[in-house]
């Protein structure tokens, strides 16, 4: 079989665009060295072949091959396994990071390392009233222990202050981020579209696809999210059994924030979602978590609700017992929550309201009765189902909760930090675009090109020697 | 594994970043010089420490209480004193009148003189100090003795002839375990009894002879003698004075018992205290050496780490090729 005379050209010209978009599609990978979502392209390359199921078409012979080169595709480097797992990382991370964050403002409610809390100021009670059961029936020292007893209520306060305002934080916070969550969603729900009409066209999606990922990593911080891809080109995104984007039926949900009832709920078009990890599992367990006044179905983390619950119940423990030890009608304090409970207004009109003694009146000096709160304050009782034990103790073992809790959660965010980087390493170890490789490789296509147009003189050269030089014997 | 720059330049950015953290952590634990700056970050050591805190409140609170009491003992000391001067020269006053070589004017001066002491006594048992009336028993806010329209001296408001009177106790408490006794009142080895009762200091009640137990009263009953003259059964009083004036003593000598309990427990909170202070050390402090080495340790690592940076991040195949 005879040899077409430009056959050779063909497949050096084919060999000048492979390296050429060679060059370009690393010039472009070069370029992206530090675009964060970048993942590095490669051209697919193939020798040309013809192939065809029928006999009859199929080239025989030496045109079955020395065709040159095809470019497939521009691929991406990316791995779906390490999507998957790097989003389940973020979402894990996104979690832990937000109930430290939220831990971390608890804490330094009740944190007394460096200043002086509720202890101290019950400490300090104590102190007043041992002073005054030494100067019992004198009114300056029954005034000091009346202004202990105001610094123990008006720190309850602002404990219960405080608690309410990282509360409240935290739901400004987690609607903003239940807003910016929805956005995200309304960005994918655009790629895909721009993806499924692109893919229709046979045009590249690669760059598509890299802010799409990117926007899904972002989502996957706020909760636990599974992507499922589509023959288009298009993604679904469901958490758990609920789906927040629907690529096939073409159905998007917004999310919202219900904070209206006792607990926080996370809604997709008012069917309330339970997300299992992620910044907003994280929220909701700190929103949420009754810890051990939790009933049945509530939410059993030791959260916000919970610490209030605490300073609740020792509130009205603390009321109580001095209010029963001081008689019949003559409280002591007033209101029993943290929030409300306060030095009564009878004590606080007049100092010797506190009774120093049951068995004579108060100029006489007898301080029995101060002795008997002094007792009732270090005395084992029942202040929560679960606690037995004096006041201080129960502030120390609550204090100890939170340390505790502050310290775990500190850890495992670390940690769940440290595995979330790990998989990022990975991923971009796929992914991303090594300055060294992509050197060699612009050498290698430099090297490429200049290759083919050396075969493309050498063919010419040929010719010329054919057309000019060829049969001028004795012209 | 693929290297990636931007792989190296995160890793690299991590590291610097969390010695960078671990050198200001050390150097806010150095110039705080505390172990940790938060309760969660060593929890256990935490919750102790404010145990510890507690103790030495307590321990301070206590130490005070018992300076206080040791104080008011001192105080009825000096009281004691100055009634046992006052018997001494009553018993010289009636042994003289008792000889029977008085004449009337001497005695009726003998009399006034008794009449004077009796002034005196009561001064001493009504002494009060820091506005504690230290012979109150109970009740620190009145004073306990006054001499009623028709001269009888009463206690608390009661006759001390004929009113009836019951053990008195005041309670401070000083850190041993403050408990009650199901009848409601404190049980007596779980606190320090501070009551000085002032029927025990000058007696109440008569004999069976029909003379009052009472210190002032006796002597008012001695100057009546006197003045009316009959000193035949003067020996009857002066044997009874001769009572008084030792039951004084014996107390005046006992205050010495009560202030060695008293320094017994100041002696044992001080040790206590020292025990707590340096367990609190423990928890809490860290040393300057310590520290000092902590940190130079990590700013070796920081800067080992900085170095690394220039020679990491810069080169690559490119720096090397002509192309």
């Amino acid at each position: 079989m005879i040899r077409s005379t430009f056959f050779g050209f063909e497949a050096a010209k084919s060999g000048l665009t492979a390296a050429q978009t060679g060059l370009d599609v690393t010039g472009n990978n070069i370029s992206n060295l530090s675009t964060e979502g970048y993942s590095r392209q490669v051209v697919d390359q193939s020798a040309t072949y013809f192939g065809s199921p029928s006999d009859k078409l199929k080239p025989s012979g030496l045109l079955a091959s020395g065709l040159g080169v095809t470019i497939d595709a521009i691929s991406q480097t990316r791995s779906d396994f390490l999507d998957l797992r790097y989003r389940n990382a973020s979402a894990e991370d996104g979690a832990n990071q937000k109930m430290n964050a939220i831990l971390g403002d608890i804490e330094a409610i009740f944190d007394e390392t460096q200043t002086d809390g509720l202890n101290a100021m019950l400490e300090d009670f104590n102190t007043q009233l041992q002073e005054l059961s030494r100067n019992a029936g004198e009114v300056e020292y029954s005034n000091l222990a009346r202004s202990g007893a105001q610094k123990v209520t008006q720190t309850l306060n602002q404990y219960a202050e405080q608690l309410s305002v990282a509360y409240g934080q935290t739901v400004e916070e987690m609607k903003i981020s239940v807003d910016d969550a929805n956005t995200l969603l309304q960005k994918i729900d655009t790629i895909n579209r721009s993806i499924q009409v692109a893919t229709l066209q046979g045009s590249p999606t690669n760059e598509l696809n890299d802010t799409r990922n990117l926007y899904l990593d972002e989502l996957s911080s706020y909760m636990d999210i599974q992507v499922t891809a589509h023959q288009d080109g298009s993604v679904s995104v469901h958490t758990g059994d609920a789906a927040l984007l629907d690529a096939e039926n073409h159905t998007l949900v917004t999310l919202s924030l219900d904070d209206s009832a006792e607990d926080v709920r996370l809604l997709a078009d008012g069917t309330a979602l339970s997300p299992s990890s992620g910044a907003f599992f994280g929220s909701m367990q700190m929103l949420n978590g009754r810890g051990s006044f939790a009933a049945t179905g509530e939410n059993t983390c030791r959260g916000i609700p919970y610490y209030q619950s605490m300073l609740d119940a020792f509130s009205a423990e603390l009321g109580q017992a001095l209010n029963e030890r001081n008689g019949t009608g003559k409280p002591l304090f007033s209101g029993s929550t943290a929030d409300e409970i306060e030095v009564s207004e009878e004590w606080l009109s007049d100092p010797n309201w506190i009774t120093a003694s049951t068995e004579s009146d108060a100029d006489k000096g007898q301080n029995d009765n101060i002795l008997r709160m002094i007792a009732a304050l270090d005395q084992p009782r029942d202040i929560t189902p679960g606690f037995t034990g004096s006041f201080g103790d129960f502030l120390l073992s609550t204090m100890g909760e939170v340390a505790v809790d502050t310290d775990y959660t500190s850890e495992i965010s670390q940690t769940s930090d440290m595995v979330l980087s790990t998989v990022a390493n990975q991923r971009e170890s796929v992914m991303g675009v090594s300055l060294n490789e992509e050197t060699v490789n612009l050498l290698k296509y430099q090297k490429a090109f200049a290759a083919s147009s050396r075969v493309i003189t050498a063919l010419d050269e040929a010719l010329e020697t054919i057309i000019s030089r060829m049969g001028i014997v004795g012209r | 594994m693929r290297l990636t720059n931007s792989m190296i330049s995160g890793n690299y950015l991590r590291g610097l970043n969390s010695n960078l953290e671990s050198l200001n952590d050390l150097n806010v634990k150095v110039s705080a010089g505390r172990k940790y700056m938060k309760m969660s970050e060593d929890p256990a050591s935490a919750i102790k420490a404010y145990g510890v805190r507690r103790d030495l409140t307590r321990i301070e609170l206590h130490t005070d209480s018992l300076n206080d009491s040791l104080s008011m003992l001192e105080e009825s000391e000096n009281a004691l004193s100055a009634l046992n001067d006052v018997c001494t020269n009553a018993l010289t006053q009636v042994m003289q009148a008792s000889s029977g070589t008085m004449s009337a004017a001497d005695r009726t001066a003998s009399a006034d003189a008794l009449r004077s002491y009796q002034e005196m006594i009561l001064g001493a048992a009504n002494t009060c100090f820091s506005d504690r009336y230290l012979f109150g028993g109970a009740s620190f806010g009145s004073m306990p003795f006054t001499v009623d329209g028709s001269g009888n001296l009463c206690y608390n408001g009661e006759n001390v002839d004929t009113g009836s009177f019951g053990e008195e106790h005041r309670y401070v408490d000083i850190g041993i375990g403050l408990t009650y006794l199901s009848d409601g009142s404190v049980s007596p080895q779980s606190a320090l009894d501070v009551a000085y009762s002032g029927t025990r200091l000058l007696g109440t009640g008569v004999d069976e002879d029909g003379l009052p137990n009472n210190l002032y009263n006796l002597i008012g009953a001695i100057a009546d003698k006197m003045e009316s003259g009959d000193l035949s059964d003067i020996d009857g009083y002066t044997d009874k004075l001769e009572a008084c004036a030792d039951n004084v003593r014996m107390q005046y000598v006992g205050i010495g018992e009560k202030s060695n309990y008293i320094e017994f427990f100041t002696d044992r909170l001080a040790r206590d205290e020292v025990t707590a202070s340096s367990r609190q050390n423990d928890l809490e402090a860290l040393t300057l050496e310590e520290g000092a080495i902590m940190f130079s340790e990590q700013q070796t690592l920081y800067n080992a780490c900085l170095q690394m940076g220039t020679k990491l991040l810069q080169p690559s195949l490119l720096d090397y090729l002509d192309v």
